[in-house]
C-alpha cells in the first residue's frame, strides 16, 4: 500500500525528509509518495479533492494561517492524538488545531519570525524601537519588510502591534494606532522593493546584500547557510522590544487528513510515527525545525539560530475568528496604504474596524 | 543604387547580431548559473564569468527519479497534445475553408475559446478531471487534452492559411473525376499541407511542452518538466533551476534545429 | 455522393467545436457562475471588484502594458520576418537566434530576465562597469517597471509574431514582385506598395491573436514584478484567488477581464471589416 503526502518542503529539505520517511516505510511496509508544493497549491489541491469527492491525497500540510479555510477540506482526527502533540509543543501551538472540540489538524512543525541581519554591515543590531529607527534613517532603502498583499504583511507588522499592547481585533484601540503610527514612520525609509516583497524574495535580496535587516522565519537561516552566508555574513536576533515588552508571529506547517482521502487509517499512523519524541528531534536536528530547540552542545546551531531561540517565550498566534482570512485581507489592504500610500493609520484602519464591529454584532445577536 | 544596397547590407548585419546577441545572453547566464557555484550567482558586481565550476546542481536534479520521469511525461503529453491539435485544427480549417459559415462558427469558437485568463478555467477544469478519472494520471492524458485545446486555434489558422493557397480548381477537377471528399481530402490537399502540418505540430508541441500554469494544476504529483522547474525556481534554487531549465531546453533545440526549414520556409519575396 | 461530403464537412467542424466546448468552454461556464455567487445569487463580487482602486489601476496597467508589448513586438517581429524572408538566406545562426526565446520555457526565460533586472542584477552590473549609476528596473508601481515587463514580453513573444507574419510573406507570389520590378519599383517601393498591403491580412491575423495574449499578460508581470509591482487584471484575480482567497471575486474579475478582451477583439475585427478593401490572404477569415 502506498500514501500520497502533500507537504511544503524546500527541494533540500525534502532529501531529508524522505531519508526520515525510509523509517516509517520500513515499519508499517507503507509506501510513503511525498509531493512537495507551495502552501497555496496545496490549498487548491484540497479543495479540488473535496469538491470532486475523490483525490489523490491523504495527508495535507496546510499553513496556520488558513485552517480556517482549510478545515471544511479534512476529517477529524482522534481526540487520543491529542495527548501526543501536547507532551511535543507549547500550547498556542497545538490549540489552533481544534475548532469547537473537534480536532483537525496537528502541528509537524512550527515557527515564528525573528531578525535576519547582515553583521558585517550591522556589527551592532538593534535592539528596541528607536535604535530600529535610527537605523532606518540613517541606512534608508536597507531595512525591509514583507509589503507584498498577503498574509506576510501582516506577519511583520503585528508582532510590533502586540509589542505595543495592541491588538488585531482592536485597530483603533490607543496602543495599536501606537504602533502602526511607528511603522507608517518607518514606510518612507523602507527598502524601495518592499511593497512586492515575499518570504523568498526578501531573502533573496538579503543574500545579495540589498537588504540587510530582514523579518523572518528560521528557514531563512538554514537558506544562508547553504548558501554559505550563514553564520559568516548572516545571523538572527530577537525582534526588536517595544513600548509593552516582546512578541513574534507563531507559524507552522499543520498537518490533516483530506476528506475521502483513499486511506485515512494508514494516514494516521504516518502521523502518530512523526509526533513521537524521536522522529521530532530528528527533525529538529537534521532540518533545523524548531520543533524542539538544539541542544545546548549543538554549537553552531545555536549560533545560527539564536535570535529565534531568543524569541520562543514570546511566540503568540494569530486572532481566532472564524474567517481568519477575511480579517487578514483587510490589514494587508490597510497596511499598505499604511506604509506604501502615506494614508494616516486611523483612516487605514477604518475597513478593519468596521469588519471587526460586524463581527461583534454577528456574536451578540441572539441565536434565533 | 549600389550605395543604397550596402547600406541595406549593413542593416542586415546588424540586425542578425542583434538577434544572436538577444537569443544567446539568456542561454549563457543559464549555463553559468548551472555550473558555478551558488555565492557567484549572488556576488556583487555580477560575475560573467564564474569563479568557481560544479557539477553539484547537475547532480542534485538528477539524483531524484523526479527528473527522468517528468522528461518522458512532458514528451508524451506534449505529442499527444500535438497531434490531437494538428488533427483537429486540420479537419477545422477544412471545414472553415469550405463554408462561410463553419468559418463563422469556427472564428467565434477560436477566439472565445482564447478569451478567459488560465485560472478561471484551471480550477473548474481540475474538478471536471477528477471526476471523469483523467486528473494526475501518469501518462498525463487530461493535461495533454487540455494542451491541445490551448494549441488548437494556433494549429488551425497556420493550417487556414495553407488551405487558402491551394487552388479550387483542383478539387473542382477531381471532383468532376469523381472523387469523394474523403478522397479529395486526403489524396489532393494532405500532400500540400505538408509544411503547414509540420509547423502546427511543432508550434504545438513548443506549446505544450513551455506550459506550467495548467501542468501545476491539473498534475501535482506526476509532474510534467515545466512545474518542476518553476518549483525550484520558487523555492530560490537559482543553480538547480538552471541546471533543470537547460536538460529541458536541449532537446527542443536540437528539434528545431533539425525543423527550422519548416518553420522558416524557402525565401520568396526580395524585400531587403 | 454529395451527402457523405456534407457529413464529413459537419463531423470536420463538429468534432474539434465539441472538444473546445468540453475542454475550455464548459469550464469558462462555470467560472461565470461562481462569479455571481455569493451567498445566493448576486453582484456582489462586481461590486467589491469594480469599487476597488487597486482593480481600476490593473485595468489601465493591462491596457498600457498590452499596447507597449505589441507595438515593440510587431515591429521586430515585422523586422525579422522581413529578414529570415529575404532573397539573400539569413544564415543558420541568425535563424535560430531569432527563434530562440520561443524555444526557452517560459518560466526559465522570465527568471533568467529576473536576473538580469534586478537591482544587482546582471544589467546594472555592466552599468556600474562603465561608470553609469543604478536603474531601478523592477521598482514597484514605477514607469519604468511598466516598461521593463512590456518589453521582456515582447522579447518573448517575438519569434512567434515573426514566424506568423513570415507565413503571410511567403504567401505573396514571387511574380508580383517581379511586376513590380519591372515596373522600376525600389526595394521601398516594393515594401510600400506590395508587402504591406498583401501582408495585412496576416497582420491583422497576428493582431488578433497575440492581442488576447498580450491582455491576457500574466506570468511576465508575476514573476519579474510582483503582483502588487505592475498590477494587472489577470494578476489582480490570481491574488484574489490564491493569496485573498477570494475565489468568487476572482472569478467576477476573470469575466470582467474576458468581456473586455472580447470586446475590444470585436472592434478590431468589425473595423478591418469596414476597411477591407480587397480580399486574398490566409487570414482574412479572422476579420469574418
Amino acid at each position: 500500500m502506498s500514501i500520497t503526502v502533500a507537504m511544503a518542503l524546500f527541494p533540500s529539505e525534502a532529501i531529508i525528509y524522505r531519508n526520515i520517511l525510509k523509517e516509517f516505510e520500513s515499519i508499517s511496509g507503507t509506501r510513503v509518495n511525498l509531493v512537495t508544493e507551495t502552501y497555496g497549491d496545496i490549498l487548491h489541491l484540497l479543495f479540488a479533492q473535496s469538491r470532486a469527492g475523490r483525490g489523490p491525497f491523504d495527508l495535507v500540510e496546510i499553513d496556520i494561517a488558513v485552517l480556517g479555510q482549510a478545515r471544511e477540506g479534512v476529517q477529524t482526527l482522534p481526540q487520543s492524538m491529542l495527548a501526543t502533540v501536547r507532551a511535543v509543543f507549547p500550547e498556542p501551538a497545538w490549540k489552533v488545531g481544534i475548532v469547537g472540540n473537534q480536532l483537525y489538524f496537528v502541528p509537524h512543525r512550527i515557527m515564528w519570525q525573528a531578525m535576519i541581519y547582515n553583521r558585517l554591515r550591522v556589527p551592532r543590531p538593534p535592539t528596541n524601537w528607536d535604535e530600529l529607527a535610527q537605523f532606518a534613517r540613517a541606512h534608508p532603502n536597507k531595512l525591509a519588510l514583507k509589503g507584498g498583499l498577503y498574509e506576510g504583511i501582516v506577519c511583520d507588522a503585528m508582532p510590533f502591534v502586540w509589542e505595543a499592547g495592541g491588538d488585531e481585533l482592536e485597530p483603533t484601540s490607543t496602543d495599536t494606532l501606537t504602533a502602526l503610527d511607528f511603522l507608517a514612520g518607518l514606510g518612507p525609509l523602507l527598502n524601495v522593493r518592499s511593497a512586492v516583497f515575499r518570504e523568498m524574495s526578501v531573502l533573496e535580496a538579503q543574500a545579495r546584500g540589498e537588504v540587510w535587516i530582514h523579518f523572518n522565519w528560521p528557514f531563512a537561516m538554514r537558506y544562508l547557510y547553504e548558501k554559505g552566508l550563514a553564520p559568516a555574513v548572516e545571523l538572527s536576533a530577537p525582534v526588536p522590544i517595544g513600548p509593552k515588552g516582546r512578541a513574534t508571529i507563531l507559524g507552522g506547517g499543520y498537518l490533516g487528513i483530506p476528506r475521502f482521502a483513499p486511506h485515512p487509517h494508514a494516514a494516521e499512523l504516518f502521523l502518530r510515527f512523526l509526533l513521537t519524541r524521536e522522529v521530532q528531534q530528528r527533525l529538529a536536528r537534521e532540518l533545523g525545525w524548531l520543533n524542539v530547540l538544539p541542544e545546548q552542545s549543538d554549537t553552531e546551531a545555536r549560533m545560527l539560530y539564536d535570535g529565534f531561540i531568543a524569541m520562543r517565550p514570546y511566540i503568540r498566534a494569530r486572532a481566532t475568528v472564524p474567517n481568519y482570512t477575511g480579517l487578514s485581507n483587510r490589514w494587508q489592504r490597510a497596511l499598505e496604504a499604511l506604509l506604501f500610500r502615506n494614508v494616516p493609520a486611523a483612516i487605514a484602519v477604518q475597513p478593519v474596524a468596521d469588519w471587526v464591529g460586524a463581527l461583534r454584532y454577528e456574536k451578540s445577536r441572539p441565536v434565533s | 543604387m549600389s550605395q543604397r544596397f550596402k547600406l541595406l547590407e549593413i542593416c542586415r548585419r546588424a540586425l542578425s547580431a542583434f538577434a544572436v546577441v538577444t537569443a544567446v545572453v539568456p542561454i549563457y547566464l543559464l549555463i553559468k548559473q548551472a555550473f558555478s557555484v551558488e555565492l557567484d550567482s549572488f556576488a556583487w558586481p555580477p560575475r560573467w564569468i564564474p569563479h568557481h565550476l560544479t557539477l553539484e546542481h547537475l547532480h542534485k536534479v538528477t539524483s531524484t527519479g523526479e527528473l527522468r520521469e517528468s522528461l518522458i511525461r512532458s514528451a508524451e503529453v506534449a505529442t499527444v497534445a500535438a497531434c490531437t491539435a494538428t488533427l483537429l485544427g486540420t479537419m477545422l480549417a477544412y471545414a472553415m475553408t469550405r463554408d462561410l459559415r463553419a468559418r463563422r462558427w469556427g472564428l467565434a469558437a477560436l477566439t472565445a475559446s482564447r478569451l478567459l485568463p488560465m485560472i478561471a478555467v484551471a480550477l473548474p477544469l481540475a474538478t471536471v478531471l477528477i471526476r471523469v478519472g483523467l486528473y494526475d494520471t501518469p501518462s498525463g492524458l487530461g493535461l495533454a487534452l487540455v494542451h491541445a485545446a490551448i494549441a488548437l486555434p494556433v494549429a488551425a489558422i497556420l493550417l487556414l492559411g495553407a488551405f487558402a493557397k491551394i487552388p479550387l480548381e483542383l478539387e473542382d477537377a477531381a471532383f468532376l473525376d469523381g472523387a469523394s471528399q474523403l478522397t479529395i481530402l486526403l489524396r489532393i490537399y494532405l500532400p500540400q499541407l505538408k509544411q503547414a502540418l509540420a509547423a502546427a505540430f511543432v508550434l504545438s508541441f513548443l506549446s505544450s511542452w513551455d506550459e506550467f500554469g495548467f501542468g501545476l494544476l491539473l498534475q501535482p504529483t506526476n509532474r510534467t518538466l515545466p512545474p518542476l522547474i518553476y518549483y525550484y525556481a520558487v523555492f530560490g534554487d537559482v543553480g538547480a533551476a538552471s541546471a533543470l531549465a537547460l536538460v529541458s531546453t536541449a532537446p527542443v533545440l536540437i528539434v528545431l534545429v533539425a525543423l527550422r526549414h519548416i518553420l522558416i520556409r524557402q525565401p520568396k519575396p526580395p524585400a531587403f | 455522393m454529395r451527402r457523405a461530403g456534407r457529413f464529413l464537412r459537419l463531423s470536420c467542424l463538429g468534432l474539434p467545436l465539441g472538444f473546445l466546448a468540453i475542454t475550455l468552454i464548459l469550464p469558462l461556464l462555470s467560472g461565470v457562475i461562481l462569479s455571481f455567487q455569493a451567498d445566493g445569487f448576486s453582484l456582489e463580487n462586481y461590486r467589491f471588484v469594480l469599487g476597488d482602486s487597486l482593480f481600476r489601476r490593473s485595468v489601465y496597467n493591462t491596457l498600457i502594458l498590452a499596447a507597449a508589448s505589441l507595438v515593440v513586438e510587431f515591429v521586430w517581429g515585422l523586422i525579422f520576418a522581413l529578414l529570415l524572408s529575404s532573397r539573400r538566406r539569413a544564415s543558420f545562426v541568425t535563424e535560430v537566434s531569432v527563434l530562440m526565446p520561443l524555444l526557452i520555457p517560459e518560466i526559465v526565460f522570465l527568471s533568467v530576465a529576473r536576473y538580469i533586472l534586478l537591482p544587482r542584477g546582471y544589467l546594472n552590473g555592466a552599468l556600474a562597469a562603465v561608470g553609469l549609476p543604478a536603474v531601478g528596473w523592477l521598482d514597484p508601481r514605477s514607469a519604468l517597471c511598466l516598461l521593463s515587463v512590456a518589453l521582456v514580453d515582447a522579447w518573448r513573444v517575438t519569434p512567434m509574431v515573426t514566424l506568423l507574419l513570415l507565413d503571410g510573406l511567403q504567401g505573396i507570389p514571387a511574380e508580383l514582385y517581379e511586376a513590380a520590378l519591372l515596373d522600376g519599383a525600389g526595394s521601398f517601393a516594393q515594401s510600400r506598395y506590395v508587402t504591406l498591403p498583401l501582408l495585412k491580412p496576416a497582420l491583422y491575423g497576428a493582431l488578433v491573436l497575440r492581442g488576447v495574449d498580450a491582455l491576457r499578460i500574466f506570468s511576465t508581470v508575476l514573476v519579474l514584478a510582483g503582483p502588487e509591482g505592475a498590477p494587472v487584471m489577470s494578476t489582480y484575480a490570481y491574488q484574489l484567488w490564491g493569496d485573498a482567497m477570494e475565489e468568487h471575486r476572482a472569478m467576477a474579475a476573470s469575466v470582467l477581464l474576458a468581456t473586455m478582451i472580447g470586446t475590444l477583439g470585436a472592434v478590431v475585427i468589425a473595423f478591418r471589416a469596414r476597411t477591407r478593401a480587397s480580399g486574398g490572404g490566409a487570414l482574412e477569415g479572422l476579420s469574418g
